[in-house]
């Protein structure tokens, strides 16, 4: 498992941030201050999932301090590309469906910069949030159900 | 078999990364499959991550096979935790952890040890509808 990395790029009218490695208390600071920047820095933030290897109750409280302080600079933040056990917290904690695009509703032409760029990945495509929570549901072992992965 | 067990130790936040890839391995080596070895580690890691925000020492992790499942205790210096608050509004800031442990496990109990406050998890091994609480 990886060391925690935050990479930032700026496009037009978005930034992308890819977190790659595990994102646990240790990296808190570090995610809050790239978040922060990213959100001040224009109004629709992408947060790519896809080389995150762990993600915990510390990293959600990262997403959802960025997406308060989106919402208060009317601005956005969209996660893309969740896999595996991080997929599995999103789900769990209703993050995924909070700040993913809900699945069978594309993001409106303009407002997808590069998530198609390169990865066959489309936003939200997570099957297990679309099926809705049934009894059964809670001992669903989220982990490996999501093949959809970024390339690199 | 409770007799035989593997255990570790965390004092900060650099050590939940060495926490989880204990976890990770032993409960492999015990048998439980890849999906339900990682659920566990985020579990540990959340209770884990608990001790370092809400008490001032560190914890002891504990990991051993009894009847078809792997049993983790977390043991740290805090409070006796509260079980069944269930999961925060998905905009909610902060009390994800210990309902994010709840969900993933197959069976958590919290109770007073000589040795502090212990959470004890547990999952099966085998078939993972078995037993889960509420």
């Amino acid at each position: 498992m990886g060391h925690f990395e935050a990479r930032t790029d700026k496009g037009t009218g978005h930034v992308r941030v890819t977190l790659t490695g595990e994102c646990d208390l240790a990296v808190r600071d570090e995610l809050h201050a790239v978040l922060t920047a990213a959100v001040r820095a224009a109004p629709l933030v992408i947060v790519d999932l896809g080389a995150l290897e762990f993600l915990d109750s510390s990293g959600v409280h990262g997403l959802i301090v960025a997406h308060h302080e989106a919402q208060a600079r009317g601005a956005r933040v969209t996660l893309v590309n969740p896999t595996g056990a991080v997929a599995a917290v999103l789900d769990l904690t209703g993050v995924g469906s909070l700040l993913g695009t809900p699945a069978g509703e594309p993001a409106p032409a303009g407002q997808r910069p590069d998530v198609a760029g390169g990865e066959s990945a489309p936003v939200g495509k997570r099957p297990d949030v679309a099926g809705g929570e049934s009894a059964s549901s809670r001992h669903r072992t989220a982990v490996g159900d999501e093949q959809t992965r970024a390339g690199g | 078999m409770s007799d035989e067990f593997y255990e570790t130790t965390y004092a900060e936040p650099g050590d939940l990364a060495k926490v989880r890839e204990f976890v990770r391995t032993r409960a492999a080596h015990l048998g439980l499959p890849e999906t339900r070895t990682e659920l566990l580690t985020l579990a540990v890691s959340e209770l884990a991550t608990n001790t370092l925000q809400h008490t001032t020492g560190g914890g002891v992790v504990r990991l051993w096979a009894d009847d078809g499942r792997v049993v983790c205790d977390v043991i740290d210096g805090g409070p006796v935790r509260t079980l069944g608050r269930g999961m925060p509004a998905a905009d909610a800031l902060r009390g994800r952890g210990l309902a994010i442990v709840e969900r993933v496990c197959d069976e958590v109990g919290v109770d007073a040890s000589e040795d502090g406050t212990r959470v004890r998890l547990a999952l099966a091994v085998g078939r993972h509808e078995a037993g889960h609480p509420g």
